[in-house]
């Protein structure tokens, strides 16, 4: 037996075997139609390598063109085989291109079995025998080659660009191992098989035909392509694998009930979690309808909002009250997603729900708190108001009892004190529009309209308090000295209320200057910037203010001056505190009352 | 009204308060004297000792309770009424045992506020008199000698003539003579006027004086 048989023989036993074997892999991994091309192009180069063999003893001229067309067959089988896989496994490559070398090919092989001598030959010569170099016979055809084998060819070229662009194009979707190997492989061995076969048909070249190797070669290479695609779905699975079971662990381990919920309402899952909440097992949850799980009372709308979500898909966050199987209620924030079946209509939710039980209550407990604290100042204040209030209402009351009382005797006199009668009139207009203006002041504090804040500048608040007073500052003589910060941030608060702390400031300043010799009346104005807060400052010259009564003088309806009512700087203290500020007061080193509030600046 | 001409002192820090009270107490014959503060009546009032007041309990400085104490203090015979812009039970309570005569809330009704002042003024006279009549018992004691003085003792607790004369080793002659200065100087005629006079102005030496181991 010579070498080329044992060659050829084993070249197309191995073909044979991988296609067995990819049939067999094929009828395994149901429907994968990549197994089924390989299988068909492996058996075809089985088919083309037994022909080649009997080509190389064959002596007569019409065996040679039949074994001929029955090779073109094979090559057909191949190629088509080839131009589909590459189609199938790349996914990027053009179906009218693989249509058109399909049609093209087609063509060639009814001309191969019309024509006499086969696509190769119009008509065969003669069969020479040559022999290899190691002295083993073949034989080899001499005729006059066939035209419309340049068809072929041509489907070959076809074939290669056709690779060549899937590739490329594969490529640059980032698949650059498949792209390599299908392509590579089928370029290269194709280019080498198609050339050496012209060589060889024009006898070029006397050797025996080595399409078989070429084929060979490329089934080899998409065997291994198809053997590493099964080696990757392998390790992938795996991993899905693992990520399942690190999945399971989360859900099982994780602080956070988690819940899936089926279209009609019914629960389809629940973790360890909601089971630990719930105080009921899984199986007493799976199977239950979901609005069962909440407060009776929340029951109505959680159905109604289940539906809802079920046409437009879920509010991210909702907050539900559980209910346990102790009776315990339980709150939970909830992050839910529709999960859609493939055909996009709704399959049902998964939700992750945190127990925000404790924060709930502990943000209760801190509202009640601060409620009652503001609840305790209310009443406090209101004792003191109402103390106060009856004091300074008091005295105009009694005032005018005593008055009219009196006026009543003067009249009973004989004839009346008509005169002492007028001035007690007086007197009595006078302490009622006084008990008058002691409720409009204790309303003026009292008031709590909305404050509207804006961004303004404390030193051209205090401008147009100067402006405003400026007439009555002349008048007095009141030498004023105003130290504006330069570049001072502004404040965001209401304009209003502060000019009325500044004019309620200055005001009481001018006052407490009034006894004054006109040549030393001073008052001093400044602005400073402290840290992230507005400081103001009013001074004036005057004699300051008892040690005794410094603590007092913001409470309500305290009062340092004949006639004052003591509320300006009670309502200044509320003013200020309600802008988050604070107000004191000290006396200057030099003499005089120093009264300053802070307002934070609009940027802390 | 039989106390037409007696003078009232309002403390109050209110003026128009003070005005009108004043101006009511005038219609109603009182003379009136006002201050507008307890600091200001304790300088600059004549005289501290005997005075009906009108107090304003709530007082910048010293308040009207304070000025009690102080007057009380100062051994001032004062009928105090006080005057409150809200009832004040603890203040009152305190007040009414020192000898408040009344405790008013403001505002006061006219014949609240007379009925007060009257009977301010009946005790203010009371203590008045009370006080003249001590100091002049106090005179006529002072003008007697030490014999009178035991003399007028025994006489006190009723003793006979002859008893005195035991009691003090002496003749009931001279017993007699001593008995008639002690009536004569005290503007007595009986031992039973001696008795009632001492008594009224709360002066009874002779009980000090005849048991003097009892001291």
């Amino acid at each position: 037996m010579n070498w080329l048989t044992i060659a050829w023989s084993m070249c197309g036993a191995a073909c044979a075997m991988l296609g067995l074997l990819h049939l067999l892999l094929w009828w395994k991994d149901h429907g994968n139609q990549a197994y089924m091309l390989s299988a068909v192009m492996a058996l075809g180069a089985a088919g083309n390598a037994i022909t080649e063999l009997i080509l190389f003893n064959t002596q007569s001229v019409a065996t040679y063109a039949s074994l001929l067309k029955w090779g073109v067959l094979f090559v057909y089988i191949i190629l088509m085989s080839i131009v589909w896989f590459v189609y199938l496994q790349l996914g990027t490559a053009r179906r009218w291109l693989a249509g058109a070398i399909s049609l093209v090919w087609t063509i060639a092989l009814v001309i191969n079995f019309v024509s006499p001598s086969s696509l190769i030959y119009l008509h065969i010569d003669s069969v020479v025998h040559h022999e290899t170099f190691l002295g083993e016979s073949f034989s080899v055809a001499l005729g006059t080659p066939n035209p419309w084998n340049q068809l072929a060819n041509f489907g070959v070229l076809l074939i290669l660009v056709y690779t060549v662009d899937a590739a490329l194009r594969s490529w640059r979707q980032g698949v650059k191992g498949p792209a390599v190997l299908v392509g590579g492989s089928i370029v290269t061995f194709l280019l080498f098989g198609g050339i050496h076969s012209i060589l060889v048909d024009h006898g070029v070249i006397a050797t025996p035909y080595m399409v078989s190797f070429a084929f060979l070669a490329i089934v080899a290479a998409l065997s291994y392509e198809l053997v590493s695609n099964a080696v990757r779905v392998r390790h992938y699975a795996q991993q899905l694998a693992l990520g399942e079971e690190r999945w399971q662990a989360f859900l099982a381990n994780i602080e956070l009930a988690v819940v899936g919920i089926d279209a009609a309402g019914i629960v389809n899952f629940v973790n360890p979690f909601l089971e630990r909440i719930t105080g009921y097992t899984s199986a007493k949850l799976i199977g239950r309808p979901a609005r069962e799980l909440v407060v009776p009372a929340e029951r109505q709308e959680f159905e109604s909002r289940m539906q809802a979500a079920l046409q437009t898909g879920p509010r991210l966050r909702s907050e539900w009250t559980l209910l346990s199987a102790t009776g315990e209620q339980r709150r939970l924030l909830w992050s839910t997603v529709r999960i859609d079946k493939p055909d996009r209509s709704p399959a049902g939710f998964f939700s992750i729900g945190e127990d925000i039980t404790e924060r709930v209550k502990t943000q209760t407990d801190l509202h009640n708190t601060q409620r009652e604290v503001e609840r305790l100042a209310r009443v406090n204040m209101l004792g003191e108001l109402t103390s106060a209030l009856a004091h300074e209402l008091n005295q105009p009351l009694a005032a005018i009892l005593s008055n009219a009382q009196a006026a009543r005797r003067f009249m009973q006199h004989a004839p009346p004190d008509m005169e002492e009668v007028h001035k007690i009139i007086e007197d009595i207009i006078r302490d009622d529009k006084r008990a008058g203006q002691v409720i409009h002041s204790l309303r003026d504090m009292l008031r709590k309209g909305e404050i509207k804040r804006e961004q303004f500048s404390v030193n051209e608040a205090i401008a147009d308090i100067l402006q405003l007073l400026k007439t009555e500052l002349e008048g007095l003589h009141v030498l004023v000295d105003f130290e504006a910060q330069t570049s001072l941030p502004p404040v965001l608060a209401g304009r209003v209320e502060i000019q009325q702390v500044i004019m309620n400031l200055a005001v009481n300043a001018i006052h407490a200057m009034h006894e004054l010799p006109s040549d030393r009346r001073q008052l001093m104005i400044r602005t400073q910037v402290l840290e992230d807060e507005i400081v103001t400052t009013i001074q004036d010259s005057g004699p300051g203010i008892k040690e005794d009564d410094l603590p007092h003088v913001f409470d309500a309806f305290f009062t340092g001056r004949s006639g004052g009512l003591g509320v300006g700087l009670a309502i200044c203290r509320r003013i200020i505190a309600a802008h988050g500020g604070e107000i004191w007061v000290a006396n200057a080193p030099g003499g005089g009352a120093e009264l300053s509030f802070s307002l934070p600046t609009s940027a802390a | 009204m039989s106390e037409s001409s007696a003078r009232v002192v309002i403390v109050d820090d209110d003026a128009s308060v003070r005005k009108s009270l004043a101006r009511l107490l005038r219609v109603h014959g009182y003379e009136t004297e006002t201050y507008t503060c307890a600091d200001e009546y304790l300088t600059q009032a004549q005289d501290i000792q005997a005075a009906c007041l009108i107090l304003d309990l709530q007082m910048p400085g010293t308040d009207g309770l304070e000025l009690q104490h102080r007057l009380i203090a100062a051994g001032a015979e004062t009928a105090i009424i006080f005057l409150t812009g809200h009832g004040d039970i603890p203040a009152s309570v305190q007040a009414m045992k020192l000898g408040a005569v009344d405790f008013l809330t403001k505002p006061v009704d006219e014949y609240t506020l007379i009925e007060a002042v009257d009977k301010a003024i009946i005790k203010q006279s009371e203590m008045q008199r009370q006080r003249t009549l001590t100091k002049s018992v106090q005179e006529r004691l002072a003008t007697l000698t030490s014999r009178e003085r035991e003399v007028m003792q025994q006489v006190m607790t009723g003793a006979m003539n002859k008893q005195i004369a035991v009691q003090l080793g002496i003749s009931e002659k001279t017993v007699k003579v001593h008995r008639a200065h002690v009536m004569e100087k005290m503007h007595t005629s009986s031992a039973a006027e001696l008795v009632q006079l001492c008594a009224g102005a709360k002066l009874l030496p002779g009980t000090r004086a005849n048991h003097p181991d009892r001291q």
